[in-house]
């Protein structure tokens, strides 16, 4: 195990008690609603501009991981999702809870999310060394391929309008083209902006699409305070019918959640969905779905934490975050001059191994914090969001100053904010503009090295197999949704032609 | 099939001959739709000022122009089937459009730090800034907000400023 050469620096007291502080503020942000781990995230960019880029990253990372343990407390006890990733806990989990296993569930949900989560860190450790080694034959065409082919799949499954998803991702890309063009070096839609010569920053416009978006939210819906049951910690035990079904639930949810990760598009969410259908449709007694059953709240629990290290591949092997929690996390390396990709973890094993190796620690942290500490994480649910509106506010000013050092970066995020307002509400994405926006910088590189390279005769990409594999992928993904949905019509159409008397 | 309805005051007329008859009630998803047609022909038409260059010489506007006309087809296809839904659809009514007042005064919020930071500081304007989303969050009674406002300030001030170094906007106040 390479992880155990690096223990040292993982066991290093900064990188320690910066694991801790990042998986307890993620647990938090994951309590309360409202305010996500994208938003914290991009909070703490800034602060950690002077830190080595391990602290960052493990502060980072652990925040994100964090998050989706802490997202389940208050899905169980007030059917309140912290996070959209606990919206399929709050099925079966307050359904226990109702039933006065509101401890049992919680622990089932803290253990689930504990296999999952180690699960899925040694999924990454194992595939994502070997994807590295495969992803060192890929030219500029194949990361062109690959990012395209991305980018249709984020389109397609983040749910709502696909051509609002669409007309978000290409208003990221177009963002990324705003400021120096990486071949000539000159100002692109610079308007006579100093500022505009480096481009439209991720920090400012995250914080806007986010942050600020949902502050406005909360100050036109307030999360009033609500009374919170109190769970002792004697209460926290599962007896051994439902450990012995949720076991094998969180072995398979860990398992769905980090192949659905490999996946571009909201995959700790899908992954949730998608574990509890298969629960449901394997299980025993679907009778009691939605009423308590408990494999309906391991799998789902199990899932988003697997999910995350899935979605952490694609970003470490080929430098591509396809949501925006890894496009957050992709700023923070980009921030501290680390590239990821093919090369990261053979020139920057030292970095990879440490991040994997905090991961691995800070998923026994979040057990041992969740389970004593469950009462107090429930009671910050109780905060009413009124408080922490002005502070979240002040940071993210702050935060967007630090990225230009002038006010122009604060301009951005309210002018980011009062987009990522409206347009959520009107049905358009913010996730898909994130991503755009962090690979628009390297598809372009990609996309022109290519036209040099085959002197502008793009015809002549047919010999390489990898990138005419990738971009049928891309077709065939781009073109199936409107099909079965073309499909799924018809048959509709069929089947009432069908009905007698019609 | 649309312009009978109570709403119809509020709604806005197309002219010309052809669509003469059609009332559009203009709801935020057709504005949203419009604006993204009005800046994906902005940004195709202001790419066009640069270079394209050639397929073996790619200027600076080879991607922004494979892009934007991209972004103009969808916004266009948007742009229609929001206007099939609006027609069907009631208009924004004023209570709508008054309780949007409070997220956008946080937004004020901010643009009284924009503006004010390089004259007054970063200290004062951060003060009013804060005052002034205490006060749009309904951070009550008075007393509860001047305290907020005022510890928020100190753990920001020895936070960012003297923990972290950064450097903030100097006014002439020097804060």
């Amino acid at each position: 195990m390479e992880v155990l050469s690096h223990l040292g620096a993982i066991l290093s007291p900064t990188n320690v008690a910066v694991c801790f502080a990042g998986v307890l503020v993620g647990t938090v942000v994951g309590v309360l609603p409202g305010l996500g781990p994208i938003t914290t995230m991009a909070l703490v960019l800034p602060m950690s501009f002077g830190w080595p880029p391990e602290t960052a990253l493990i502060l980072l990372a652990g925040m994100w991981y964090g998050a989706q343990y802490g997202g389940s407390t208050t899905s169980i006890l007030l059917k309140v999702p912290g996070e959209v990733t606990s919206i399929m806990t709050c099925l079966d989990g307050y359904a226990m809870a109702q039933k006065g296993r509101a401890g049992a569930a919680l622990a089932i949900a803290a253990l689930g999310s504990f296999i999952a989560g180690t699960l899925g860190i040694l999924g990454l450790s194992m595939i994502a060394p070997a994807l590295a080694r495969l992803a060192l034959r890929f030219g500029p065409p194949e990361y062109l391929a690959i990012g395209l082919a991305g980018l249709v799949l984020l389109a397609n499954l983040t749910g709502g309008n696909p051509i609002k998803n669409w007309m978000m991702v290409l208003l990221g890309l177009i963002l990324g083209t705003l400021g120096m063009d990486p071949i000539s070096g000159r100002i692109r839609f610079g308007f006579g902006v100093a500022s505009m010569a480096s481009g439209i920053a991720i920090v400012p416009v995250t914080m806007g699409l986010f942050g600020i978006a949902e502050l406005m939210r909360l100050i036109k819906e307030p999360i009033l305070s609500t009374s919170v049951p109190a769970v002792r910690f004697r209460e926290l035990y599962p007896n051994k019918t439902e450990l012995k079904r949720a076991t094998p639930a969180m072995v398979r949810g860990g398992i769905v959640g980090f192949l659905m990760g490999l996946i571009p598009g909201p995959a700790t969410i899908l992954s949730t969905f998608m574990s509890y259908t298969i629960e449901k449709r394997i299980s025993k007694h679907p009778e009691e779905f939605g009423k308590g059953a408990v494999e309906g709240l391991a799998g789902p629990e199990s899932a988003n934490n697997a999910a995350c290290s899935g979605a952490l591949v694609p970003l470490l092997t080929l430098g591509f975050p396809f949501s925006a929690a890894p496009a957050m996390l992709l700023a923070g390396f980009m921030v501290h001059g680390v590239r990821p990709g093919p090369l990261f973890i053979t020139q920057q094993s030292d970095l990879f191994w440490t991040l994997i190796g905090s991961m691995y620690l800070g998923n026994i942290f979040l057990l041992v914090l969740n389970l004593p500490l469950v009462g107090l994480f429930a009671k910050i649910a109780s905060v009413p969001s009124r408080y922490m509106i002005p502070i979240v506010f002040a940071i993210c000013v702050i935060g967007s100053y630090s990225e230009y050092h002038n006010l122009f970066g604060v301009a951005v995020m309210l002018a980011a904010g009062i987009f990522g307002y409206y347009s959520q509400r009107w049905g358009y994405s913010p996730t898909p503009l994130v991503v755009g926006l962090v690979i628009s910088n390297i598809l372009e590189s990609a996309a022109v090295q290519t036209l040099l390279l085959y002197q502008g005769n793009l015809f002549s990409l047919h010999q390489r197999p990898i990138f005419v594999a990738i971009m049928c992928v891309a077709v065939v993904a781009s073109m199936l949704p409107p099909l079965l949905r073309w499909c799924r019509t018809r048959a509709r159409g069929l089947g009432e032609g069908l009905v007698p008397g019609q | 099939m649309v312009g009978k309805s109570k709403g119809a005051r509020h709604a806005g007329t197309l002219g010309g001959s052809v669509l003469s008859d059609v009332r559009i009630p203009w709801n935020g998803r057709l504005l949203a739709a419009g604006v993204f047609l009005i800046c994906s022909l902005g940004y195709v038409a202001y790419s066009l000022s640069y270079e394209i260059g050639t397929p073996a010489a790619p200027g600076p506007a080879m991607v922004p122009i494979a892009l934007g006309p991209l972004w103009v087809m969808l916004s266009a296809i948007n742009m229609a089937g929001e206007w099939r839904t609006a027609r069907g659809g009631a208009p924004c009514s004023r209570s709508i459009v008054r309780g949007e007042l409070g997220p956008l005064a946080l937004i004020g919020a901010g643009l009284v730090y924009l503006l004010s930071a390089a004259r007054l500081g970063h200290l004062p304007a951060m003060a009013i800034m804060l005052w002034l989303s205490a006060f749009v969050s309904q951070v009550k009674p008075r007393l509860g907000r001047i305290i907020l406002v005022a510890l928020s300030l100190a753990a920001l001030y020895l936070i960012f400023q003297k923990w972290l170094n950064m450097p903030l906007p100097r006014g002439m106040l020097g804060a």
